[in-house]
């Protein structure tokens, strides 16, 4: 009987609607950049660094699998802007 | 000998009957020469298949579907049922297309654009920074629409129209991983771009 219904219990989980995945940091700036027009190579980026202003800008720089290192600036306001680092 | 004088003889006729049915098919397909009303409204495509469907077919072939002379008749009864059945189609389009406008009232009524956002800013499936490029695109195009309506720029809503699909489009691709947030947010396109512009920036 608990076989069972432990079954019963797997099985309606399993069908269950897929619940949505948090997606990690890399995987958002890499999705961000390619947002913004900008080729990446791949859905995630490496060598992440996160500066963060006192008027509450951020800048981020990170490299992606083609191996451009872009920069992502996040304004107060919430304005996101995306320029390759030459 | 004489029995197959006498087949050749039925096979003559059965041509001869045949080639008579056809004709007057083909009489009575096309509505100029059968005098009767034009019923090119009803549905030309069903009277050109008709037609097309009996020119087609050869009359020795016919002769080997049908040696009876009653080809006639059922080729006018198919041809009469597929009138039928186009007039039946073209009623229930209509009322199909009423229901499916009754139900898009029905959902527009449900239609709450800040439960949308409040929805897309706790889903999972896309990060903090994207869906601050996501914000940024939506306040641009908004700003875009403010200018349109002061006339500030050369934009036309046609394109401002083109601009807002790519940018819902961005979105679902993003909601890959929702797919009940891809769903709503897909099927309330129209009232989104609605509210869009009414908004006043």
């Amino acid at each position: 009987m608990k076989y069972i219904l432990s079954m019963m219990a797997l099985l309606a989980v399993a069908a269950m609607p897929g619940e949505a995945f948090a997606v990690t940091q890399a995987e958002d700036i890499a999705t961000t950049i390619m947002l913004r027009g900008q080729p990446c190579g791949g859905k995630t980026v490496s060598n992440i660094s996160e500066t963060k202003d006192a008027a509450g800008n951020t800048v981020i720089k990170a490299t992606c699998p083609n191996g451009q290192r872009y920069r992502i600036d996040v304004s107060a306001n919430g304005r996101v802007t995306v320029t390759p680092i030459k | 000998m004489m029995t197959i004088t006498r087949w050749m003889e039925g096979l003559l006729w059965r041509e001869i009957v045949a080639a008579l049915a056809l004709l007057l098919c083909m009489c009575l397909a096309s509505p100029a020469m059968a005098g009767g009303k034009d019923e090119r409204n009803d549905s030309p495509a069903v009277h050109a298949q008709a037609v097309g469907s009996v020119a087609s077919v050869a009359p020795g072939k016919e002769k080997e579907r049908s040696p009876e002379g009653g080809r006639e008749g059922k080729v006018v009864k198919a041809h009469e049922a597929k009138v039928e059945s186009a007039k039946k189609a073209k009623a229930e389009t209509g009322q199909g297309a009423k229901a499916e406008s009754v139900k898009e009232t029905g959902s527009r009524s449900h239609f709450n654009m800040n439960v949308l956002i409040e929805r897309l800013k706790k889903c999972n499936a896309i990060g903090v920074f994207t869906k601050l490029a996501l914000r940024s695109d939506a306040l641009d195009l908004v700003d875009e629409v403010h200018d349109w309506r002061k006339h500030r720029n050369h934009v036309t809503i046609s394109e401002i129209r083109a601009r807002f699909d790519g940018l819902l489009l961005k979105v679902l691709a993003l909601l890959d991983n929702d797919p009940v947030l891809s769903r709503d947010i897909s099927k309330a396109r129209e009232d989104i771009w609605n509210s869009l512009l009414e908004v006043k920036a």
